[in-house]
């Protein structure tokens, strides 16, 4: 194709990724570096139901008016990046250096939001990929040898989960684990405890969470297996048998050597997918005892108690260059497979 | 005995969602004072009236005019029990018994003030380890204050 | 496969039956249990005496005079306007899938047919973009929308979410159009077709099975958009998943959670809908990018 053809047929779908995806990553950056005006104060009488009184308030002429002349805010430098709500470098080499032990350390840095938010979402994103690959591997194991006319139902429900609307599907394991709700009162039932409630709990909503991680994300990989079974030739399978083969030995060295690089696929698109965990924070409410990086992001921006744009921009940029890190082994992986296809 | 939000208490005592025991036993009254003060030790969110900048004139003086017309005491009357009113004219129920002790005790109004959000912000993200027992009131406000400062700082409202 | 691989020691397929049946009733049953409790009231649903009166129906007799009630619905659809959050979603979604796809299949084509390096540069671009959480660059639109006063349109989340969809998109459609046959579009050039009659005239009529692949896709992904629809739309001009959102309450301003379970409930049939009608297609989109490659 001439370049100039091949120019203006990715143009549109050029300039929409430019405008939408790219410059807001360079702008999200400048964000990061500015902080708002420092706002000018005047003293005024204040009158409410309750009676006046002289007190300080915000002079809004003076304060526009400096951020009409300058809208990005005042410089900040790395400032935002090292405040205690985000990297806490000063915090951390204070806790380095006043804890006795390593794990009084880590207890003092899982203080501070930004590592905690970290934990939690590193732990799910290396938590739930592992357990998503496994259980998808065991349904598509399992439907593969159901009788032909079972398969089709069993993969229409193993589509919901993921289909669904994740904040949609999280509210409503929310609500059956409710205390008031059939799981949460079944739970209590079991455990024969009237105060047990999963919402309480720090490691309790942890686990709930990576529940509904697996709950979700499990169908992605019992789909892609599922397919890749079709594929595993049967005269390899046949021939594996009449050598004597038993069924664990012929799942263990011959179908799951074929399907390691659907392994591979899906262990990389889950590490950077859960890496963003958010919805299933807002849909469980579960922001005492759980944060992750999308979810501070979020609270910044729309938590309801003013927007923090530097501080969001701060974040976004550490969760990019997170994201960057598990992006590395999926662009050499499509480097690899390309160089010698396509091109 | 538990604190709760004033206007969270029709919730307790409707037949909704709540049980002939619990309605029943039920009582909302004033909150309490503390110390030998007279004040009831609660403040008291009362909402406002805001009108954008951005609107014209008219609209805006039109806009006056219907909100005060809201808040007459007529409107009162006509509309007791759908919220607690703080306005001549209401006559408060048992849902509101409690609000309308408070505020005939003299409590506070609740400050409101810029950075107040930003303050709700880090009392909210940092208190809950202190609720969960997790963590002591010192370590949980000073999390609060150091939370504040760097939000605050961000914000313009800290040098 | 032949026989000899079906048969099976009674004992394993023992352990594969209840075991599929767990996964089904852990994939279907909490949709089946939040549908039947939309029709409840909420002492039924989230009952402090006892859990079975969901099932039994105890409060919502006696507060509605019948065991089922579309009080729920009345409220959600009818006294909080969902309708209307349903019509924003309906505009969203088309938008975004017809102009998704619009982009997609000109920019894919291109990719497929290139054949030089920076097409493939391209396609690794798109994919470190596809990798970016959406709140990061939602984080990086707020800013300036607010200060050209676009924020709070439809138009505005559209074609932003049409943009978080190119990358996807273009990867999807450039898979499929490598499938079709060079030669097809090539043999109209040599009869004196210019590039884009050729892609008009053979490449547009054979394309379909691929288009409706990906628009499915991206119909999910615009349907399923919580980041972007909550922080760029405002009250007026909501979609569901934010309006869901804003049924359950804050500590402010007090929500109704039935009025949420009825909403729940109305946005998951399309969902329920598609999967029923498009199984093979989803299957096949899913496994296209894998199993290939």
């Amino acid at each position: 194709m001439k370049n100039r053809t091949f120019f203006w047929f990715i143009l549109p779908s050029l300039v929409t990724m430019m405008l939408f995806i790219a410059l807001p990553i360079g702008s999200v950056f400048i964000q990061s570096l500015h902080i708002e005006h420092t706002t000018v104060l005047k003293e005024v009488k204040n009158c409410g139901p309750f009676g006046c009184k002289l007190e300080m308030q915000v002079d809004v002429d003076a304060t526009s008016q400096l951020k009409k002349d300058r809208p990005l805010g005042k410089f900040n430098g790395f400032g935002t990046y090292k405040n205690r709500n985000h990297l806490a470098v000063s915090e951390l080499s204070t806790a380095w250096t006043n804890s006795p032990t390593f794990g009084v350390f880590l207890s003092e840095a899982y203080n501070l939001p930004f590592y905690r938010a970290l934990a939690f979402t590193l732990t799910y994103t290396f938590l739930v990929t592992p357990l998503v690959v496994m259980l998808g591997f065991c349904i598509a194991l399992a439907v593969n040898s159901l009788p032909k006319r079972i398969k089709g139902p069993t993969i229409f429900v193993s589509l919901l989960p993921m289909i669904v609307t994740p904040l949609i599907g999280s509210l409503i394991l929310f609500w059956m684990i409710d205390s008031e709700g059939i799981l949460g009162a079944s739970l209590q039932w079991i455990f024969e405890d009237p105060s047990l409630s999963l919402k309480a709990s720090p490691t309790l909503t942890w686990a709930m969470l990576i529940v509904y991680g697996v709950w979700h994300s499990a169908p992605f990989a019992f789909i892609i297996f599922y397919a890749g079974l079709q594929t595993v030739p049967a005269e390899t399978i046949e021939a594996a048998m009449i050598d004597g083969a038993s069924r664990w030995e012929r799942t263990r060295y011959v179908i799951l050597p074929h399907l390691v690089p659907l392994i591979v696929f899906i262990a990389l698109i889950q590490l950077m997918d859960n890496f963003r965990v958010f919805e299933p924070i807002v849909g469980f409410s579960a922001q005492a005892s759980a944060t992750s990086l999308s979810w501070i992001i979020f609270n910044d921006l729309a938590g309801g108690e003013g927007s923090f744009f530097g501080s969001a921009g701060a974040t976004s940029v550490l969760t990019i260059l997170g994201v960057a890190v598990l992006l590395i082994p999926v662009l050499f992986r499509t480097w690899r497979d390309f160089k010698g296809k396509v091109v | 005995m538990a604190t709760l939000w004033g206007s969270r208490g029709g919730a307790v005592l409707d037949g909704e969602g709540s049980t002939e025991a619990v309605t029943s036993t039920t009582v909302l009254t004033g909150a309490p004072t503390w110390g030998n003060n007279a004040r009831p030790a609660s403040t008291l969110w009362w909402d406002g009236i805001a009108i954008s900048a951005n609107i014209s004139d008219e609209d805006a003086e039109a806009t006056f005019i219907a909100m005060m017309h809201g808040i007459s005491s007529d409107v009162i009357k006509a509309n007791n029990d759908a919220t607690v009113w703080l306005g001549d004219g209401y006559t408060p129920s048992a849902a509101s018994a409690g609000v309308t002790a408070t505020a005939a005790g003299g409590a506070a109004p609740y400050p409101m003030l810029p950075f107040m959000g930003t303050l709700h912000g880090a009392l909210g993200a940092e208190i809950s380890d202190f609720l969960q027992g997790s963590e002591s009131a010192e370590q949980a406000l000073m999390d609060v204050e150091a939370a504040y400062t760097a939000a605050a700082t961000e914000k313009g409202f800290l040098k | 496969m032949s026989e000899l691989i079906h048969r099976r020691p009674k004992s394993l397929n023992i352990v594969i039956w209840v075991f599929v049946l767990c996964w089904v009733v852990a994939a279907g049953f909490p949709f089946l249990w939040t549908m039947w409790g939309s029709f409840k009231v909420q002492g039924d649903f989230f009952s402090k005496a006892d859990w079975t009166y969901a099932i039994s129906g105890v409060r919502t007799q006696i507060e509605t005079g019948g065991a089922f009630t579309g009080d729920g619905y009345f409220g959600a659809w009818v006294t909080k306007s969902f309708w209307t959050a349903a019509l924003n979603t309906m505009i969203v979604v088309i938008s975004v899938v017809v102009i998704s796809l619009t982009l997609g299949t000109l920019g894919g084509y291109a990719l497929a047919r290139s054949g030089k390096k920076y097409a493939f540069y391209l396609l690794m671009l798109a994919l470190v973009f596809r990798a970016m959480p959406h709140i990061t660059l939602v984080s990086g639109y707020l800013l300036p929308f607010f200060e050209w006063n676009i924020w709070g349109h439809l138009p505005t989340a559209i074609i932003v979410m049409v943009a978080i969809n190119q990358p996807f998109t273009l990867w999807m459609l450039h898979s499929f159009f490598l499938n079709i046959p060079k030669d097809l579009d090539e043999s109209a050039m040599v009869d004196g077709c210019t590039r884009f009659q050729a892609f008009r005239r053979v490449i547009v009529p054979v394309m379909w099975p691929g288009v409706i692949t990906t628009g499915l896709f991206s119909f999910l992904l615009a349907y399923n958009d919580f980041t972007v629809t909550a922080t760029l739309l405002g009250q007026s001009s909501q979609t569901m998943v934010p309006k869901i959102a804003s049924f359950l309450g804050t500590t402010q301003t007090e929500g109704n959670v039935m009025f949420a379970v009825a909403a729940v409930v109305s946005a998951t049939a399309p969902l329920f809908i598609l999967v029923m009608f498009f199984q093979r297609q989803i299957v096949s989109g899913l496994t296209a990018g894998a199993v290939k490659g």
